[in-house]
């Protein structure tokens, strides 16, 4: 069986710009013997309750200032080396446009690695990338700019799918979209758009964005704080208006809406959570996905997780994701994955066809999710 | 006169061995830091992390020729040579723009490669790889790596021609750096020399007063200094002397010159350290220090070429004198 992690990034600090992460922090973090000692110090400090913590965002560190995205999916693929047939959704992040500076190196720069990286050994089969897109580049003066400039990336250089992270400063049914969302809904391309409040968002000035078009009673739209603004972007209902116009569009709305969504404690208090589920179980809308990437770190949303799973239609649109190397911050990429295998192993029935719940999410549903006019899974 | 000269010796000597361990300091500063490697880094990545293009510093520091030259995955080479350089960022500049092409056979459900031929053909001078630099460079949209790329290939007929070009501006390029990088280290310089001046109490009007007082004193050093100069032994550069081997020896190596360099200074039994030798001026002490600063940071190669030719002058003063 084959499995799908359909949820990976390995994409190094030097694509990142610097006042997100921190990059002077995450050096001294992950390389200088005091980083080391300062886990240690914290623990001592706390009666060894913090050093994990530190110690997992060192570890973090590590993975992310990693010489090349090679040697990041090589950690990656060590992960699973005892589970067979394992394929990785490689999510590609251009984080030029979201106000927080320049990386070190362009996204031009993330694309040619990556596609000189799969021509190699063995990775062009397992290796499976989304590349990235954010309409506010420059050189997308519009819609068929844009859609140019995304085609070859499918047509010569084998890319699998679409990444889009509203959160950094745009809205999903941004007109310039729409040529590249008629394309890929006649394709069967798919789409994976961060779904979640996240530490990776928009940090420039707010002002001169069109309004939210959808009300959230928990939430309030003219905030003006850059944390909480992010989520006007990636609001779900504001995929209810794509799909509206493009309902073939096949899309996975990723992270579940979040452990906090999921458990009813977030600050949306589930909303978000079920929105997600509304979307996907609308007739109308038969390619409608979610991924349980992230929030699986959570281990109390994995009853309400199995018994989605089991739901008839809801069940056969989720997908397993863990969101490396970004997860490993929280928890360690083997942990995650054994504890929501081992729990999913109950038997879940869908269109006649019994297996286990694990199997289900992580190698029928993205083979649907991942299958396309450019690839087969 | 001859008092005189070899105060003046016995002082550039003191200064010699304080300098040296000002420099092995920071030497082993730099390496704990990976302070020089960053610095080469940064140098050559103003120029090839072209942000209207590509990173190609990043390409050509991918490339196997130079990749290879990291101690660790988690550092930069301390050392690219020019030879290497040039294979690395002419094959890296030939190749950018031609991508392995994907198909994807639905049939056996696997992805196949078509990768572009970019073995060199057997035509003599290479003249094919200079056409396909070139034509790299033409691919590139207009900047100012595009026009640098240019003009390496000016007036050039082969591959030969194109690398010795290359070489030439990476060698000149180099020895900019490395006087950037030694005005970049000055500060450091300072604060070390502040604090070994100030832990050994080197008081230079101090010690001037004993050395012009104390004949012996001063016969100890310059004999030294003479034996010193003689075996040439201890000569150092804060930034010349390129890693040629592991970190671990390199630090053996600094660390054991750093000792030789204080055992020495304690042989002469100079007028310094704590308490206060007797005699010493509180109120010019400071001003002694402040000239002590500004001596060590002076550097050790300066002290050593300086303490040569103090030599000499004194070996052609000396049977006059007589």
């Amino acid at each position: 069986m084959k499995y799908y992690n359909a949820h990976t990034h390995i994409f190094t600090a030097q694509y990142v710009p610097n006042n997100v992460v921190g990059i002077p922090v995450m050096n001294f973090l992950s390389r200088s013997p005091f980083g080391r000692g300062l886990a240690d110090f914290a623990g001592m400090l706390t009666f060894g309750k913090v050093k994990g913590s530190v110690e997992r965002v060192a570890k973090f560190a590590e993975i992310g200032l990693g010489r090349s995205q090679e040697v990041i999916f090589n950690r990656l693929q060590d992960y699973y080396r005892g589970w067979g047939d394992v394929r990785f959704v490689i999510l590609m992040m251009d984080m030029e446009q979201m106000g927080a500076g320049q990386p070190l190196s362009n996204y031009e720069t993330q694309l040619h690695e990556i596609i000189q990286l799969r021509a190699r050994g063995n990775y062009r089969d397992v290796l499976l990338p989304f590349i990235c897109i954010d309409p506010r580049r420059k050189e997308f003066t519009d819609g068929a700019a844009l859609l140019d400039w995304v085609k070859p990336f499918f047509e010569k250089y084998g890319f699998v799918g679409i990444k889009m992270y509203p959160a950094l400063g745009y809205y999903p049914f941004d007109e310039k979209l729409d040529a590249l969302y008629g394309w890929a809904q006649e394709r069967q391309v798919p789409i994976l758009y961060h779904c979640i409040k996240g530490v990776i968002h928009y940090r420039g000035p707010l002002e001169g964005f069109p309004p939210p078009r959808y009300p959230n009673p928990f939430h309030d739209l003219t905030i003006k704080e850059q944390e909480w603004y992010q989520c006007n972007f990636t609001e779900p209902e504001n995929y209810a208006d794509v799909l509206l116009r493009f309902p073939e569009l096949k899309i996975c709305l990723a992270h579940y809406g979040g452990e906090d969504e999921i458990n009813g404690n977030g600050r949306f208090r589930g909303r978000w959570y079920e929105a997600i589920k509304r979307l996907i179980t609308t007739p109308q809308y038969r390619n409608v996905y979610t991924d349980v990437s992230f929030s699986l770190n959570d281990p109390k949303i994995f009853p309400k997780m199995l018994s989605d799973i089991q739901t008839p239609l809801l069940g056969e649109r989720i997908l397993f994701g863990t969101d490396y190397y970004v997860v490993e911050k929280d928890k360690d990429e083997a942990m995650l994955r054994d504890e929501l295998r081992k729990f999913l192993q109950v038997n879940v029935t869908h269109n006649g066809r019994t297996m286990n719940a694990f199997d289900q999410i992580a190698s029928v549903n993205p083979s649907k999710f991942l299958t396309s006019e450019f690839y087969t899974a | 006169m001859s008092a005189l000269l070899e105060v003046v010796i016995s002082l550039a000597f003191i200064y010699l061995i304080f300098s040296i361990i000002v420099s092995g300091i920071i030497e082993l500063w730099q390496m704990f830091t990976q302070r020089r490697g960053a610095f080469l880094y940064k140098a050559l990545n103003d120029i090839y992390n072209d942000p209207l293009n590509k990173d190609f510093m990043f390409l050509v520091l991918s490339h196997p020729l130079v990749d290879r030259l990291r101690e660790t995955d988690k550092t930069y080479p301390h050392y690219i040579g020019g030879e290497i350089f040039s294979d690395a960022l002419i094959d890296v500049v030939r190749s950018h723009y031609r991508l392995p092409e994907y198909t994807f056979d639905k049939k056996e459900k696997k992805f196949l490669v078509n990768m572009p031929s970019l073995t060199p053909q057997r035509d003599g001078g290479g003249k094919k790889i200079v056409d396909e630099f070139l034509e790299g460079v033409d691919a590139l949209k207009e900047s100012d790596l595009k026009q640098l790329l240019r003009t390496f290939a000016f007036g050039v007929e082969d591959y030969a021609g194109l690398k010795k070009n290359i070489m030439s501006w990476f060698s000149q390029y180099m020895n900019a750096t490395s006087t950037w990088y030694k005005k970049g280290i000055t500060r450091a310089l300072l604060i070390v020399a502040t604090v070994i001046t100030v832990s050994f109490n080197i008081d230079a009007i101090h010690i001037t007063k004993q050395l012009f007082r104390d004949k012996r004193l001063r016969d100890v050093i310059v004999q030294k200094a003479d034996s010193y100069v003689q075996n040439k032994a201890g000569r150092d550069s804060v930034y010349s002397s390129m890693p040629d081997s592991t970190m671990a020896q390199n630090v053996k190596k600094q660390v054991t010159k750093i000792r030789d360099a204080y055992t020495e200074a304690g042989l002469l039994d100079l007028p310094i350290g704590w308490p206060r030798p007797e005699g010493q001026n509180l109120f010019l002490m400071f001003f002694g220090w402040i000239i002590s600063v500004s001596a060590l940071g002076y550097g050790a190669d300066n002290w050593f070429n300086l303490l040569v030719r103090l030599i000499n002058i004194r070996t052609s003063v000396k049977p006059k004198e007589k």
